[in-house]
């Protein structure tokens, strides 16, 4: 009777393992190890957005990615030192990038982000940069047009959130290779 | 939006693609440090054609920084173009409205001016090079062209390679075939709209003209060609050109020993002619000063033909109240402006023999109004023969009174 009971839960909870699994819709499942390192390497980006959002939503997946992106960026840009020279608008500048904005002549509600690499990978020049950038608990990936003469920009609404990460003094900033 | 033209007309442009038409909306020069870049209605969505405008813009490869200045600028459209390079005529002739100020925003009203246009450039040959897909792109046009005030002026620029695919049946829009680039100028109100900078060719040809004096101090000058060393501008004086010093012309007093003095009227009371007085080179050409004169018999506004062999200066003078005089290449355009000494204007030799107008004013031209002769001549059909009446109708004339007079020199 015992051993009857036993296994009537167990196969209860192999029933609801396997309706759960069958009824899941794709996006819900969930994300390992080998997802973080498609989205560090820029592979799978249909969907990039669904995984970074489990990452934000995840302290573990967060931490596991933020470690991958140190370890694989092409350079990094840490939270700025010191003040920009009286600018609103902050210069984040190492030996390998430069990242700078400016407002629109007519529009000045409008801000571009200027990315200058002084060396692009062959990646960059066709596919684009990926820029990862870590701000306290948030995580964004922000893809930047393919870097011609060095050089790669967008265009942003100065409201923009993404812009704002970008502007943040204290954001992590990756270039991805 | 957009300023209004001389005459408070606005210039359109619109891109036609198979989705319909597409107005350029805006344009503006940007930081340098930022690059070109197309943006749809005005908000921060960037156009996919936008590396590819760069390109357009880009010294080099590109054709609006070499004809227009600048390095860096922010297209407004007002729509998705996708894909191709039909863009790029529209794109140019924009450029060329936005310069002058014409440019309209899409928003057509009485009396404007709508050009649509298809087309790929060339950007080293200057010609425009067929596109697809012109019948449903004329097709799009038409259905929106419909639309617009009868008043309004609609052209629809299509390469010329394009012209069999196309009928023309029950169109609203004028079709213009166009094979080279710079055809498009001649539709445009005339000294209105203009290339702020010129192409290489003509760039060199001014450079001469601009009364460079270190240039005239050591070379000898072609009417805007491209300066002569010393060396090659000897000429050979032909030995039916040789001429002796003609005594009847006083001496200088102009304080130029090599030119003759004004010749004084006969009496006050009759009215002053216009005189020309040509100097050829004796024994090695230019070079040693030495000169004979020919005076040139006039009908009405014309100059007897003349030998043009052996010429070095022309001599303008003989009437009161001009301050100004130009000389232009009736073929060419090509022009310069006469050197002032006393009452005298001289005028140095063209490169080759020529037919050309004189051009006398009572007033001094200001800087914008040489501007715009410039940009007037510049942008003249290449086959066009300038006469009397076209420089009376140019604008920046008006006001100032003046006298034209043809002449012409030939290798007799």
């Amino acid at each position: 009777m015992q051993g009857n009971k036993r296994k009537l839960a167990e196969a209860i909870f192999s029933v609801r393992t396997s309706y759960r699994e069958l009824t899941t819709a794709q996006n819900d499942a969930a994300i390992v190890f080998n997802d973080l390192l498609c989205l560090v390497n820029g592979f799978r980006e249909e969907n990039a957005e669904y995984i970074l959002q489990q990452i934000n939503q995840d302290v573990k997946l967060f931490s596991q990615y933020r470690d991958l992106v140190r370890q694989r960026h092409y350079d990094q840009s840490l939270s700025l030192a010191a003040a920009s020279s009286g600018s609103d608008l902050p210069v984040r500048q190492t030996d390998k990038f430069v990242l700078k904005f400016k407002r629109d002549r007519m529009v000045p509600s409008q801000i571009f982000a200027i990315l200058l690499i002084t060396h692009p990978s062959e990646r960059h020049s066709v596919s684009g940069v990926v820029i990862n950038i870590f701000s306290q608990d948030i995580c964004e990936r922000i893809h930047f047009p393919a870097v011609i003469d060095g050089h790669s920009q967008l265009l942003f609404e100065q409201d923009d959130p993404k812009l704002k990460l970008l502007l943040d003094a204290n954001a992590e900033i990756s270039i991805m290779r | 939006m957009g300023q209004k033209g001389i005459n408070g007309m606005k210039l359109h442009i619109f891109v036609a693609t198979t989705q319909g038409l597409v107005a350029v909306q805006k344009i503006y020069e940007q930081d340098p440090e930022i690059g070109s870049v197309v943006s749809i209605n005005g908000t921060a969505t960037i156009s996919p054609i936008t590396q590819a405008y760069k390109s357009f813009v880009n010294k080099g490869a590109g054709i609006i920084a070499a004809d227009f200045g600048g390095s860096s600028y922010r297209v407004n459209i007002s729509g998705q173009i996708d894909q191709g390079n039909s863009w790029q005529l529209g794109f140019y002739l924009a450029h060329a409205v936005n310069v002058q100020g014409l440019l309209g925003n899409g928003d057509v009203t009485n009396d404007d001016m709508v050009i649509v246009a298809t087309g790929e450039i060339n950007t080293s040959e200057r010609n425009v090079l067929a596109v697809e897909e012109v019948p449903l792109k004329l097709k799009k046009a038409n259905q929106i062209a419909c639309h617009w005030p009868q008043s309004v002026k609609k052209l629809f620029f299509i390469p010329a390679e394009n012209k069999l695919s196309v009928v023309n049946e029950n169109s609203f829009l004028e079709l213009k075939f166009i094979r080279v680039l710079d055809e498009v100028f001649s539709y445009f109100p005339i000294a209105d709209i203009s290339k702020p900078k010129m192409n290489k060719a003509k760039y060199y040809a001014l450079l001469g003209l601009m009364g460079v004096a270190t240039l005239f101090a050591t070379y000898q000058l072609n009417w805007l060609g491209l300066p002569d060393s010393p060396k090659e501008f000897k000429q050979v004086l032909a030995p039916q050109f040789m001429r002796q010093a003609d005594s009847s012309i006083p001496k200088s007093t102009t304080g130029n020993p090599m030119l003759p003095s004004v010749i004084p009227q006969k009496s006050s009371a009759e009215k002053p002619l216009a005189q020309l007085t040509l100097a050829y080179g004796i024994d090695r050409g230019c070079d040693n000063n030495k000169r004979t004169y020919l005076k040139v018999a006039a009908s009405l506004s014309r100059f007897d033909t003349a030998e043009y062999s052996g010429l070095c200066e022309i001599i303008f003078s003989g009437l009161a109240n001009v301050s100004t005089v130009i000389a232009i290449n009736r073929h060419s355009h090509r022009y310069i402006f006469a050197t002032k000494s006393n009452q005298q204007f001289i005028l140095p030799a063209p490169s080759v023999a020529a037919e050309y107008l004189i051009i006398a004013l009572e007033k001094d031209l200001s800087d914008a109004s040489k501007q715009q002769l410039r940009s007037y001549l510049f942008n003249l059909p290449a086959q066009m023969v300038i006469s009397t009446e076209s420089i009376k109708e140019i604008s920046l004339f008006k006001g100032n009174q003046l006298q034209i007079y043809k002449h012409q020199l030939k290798n007799i």
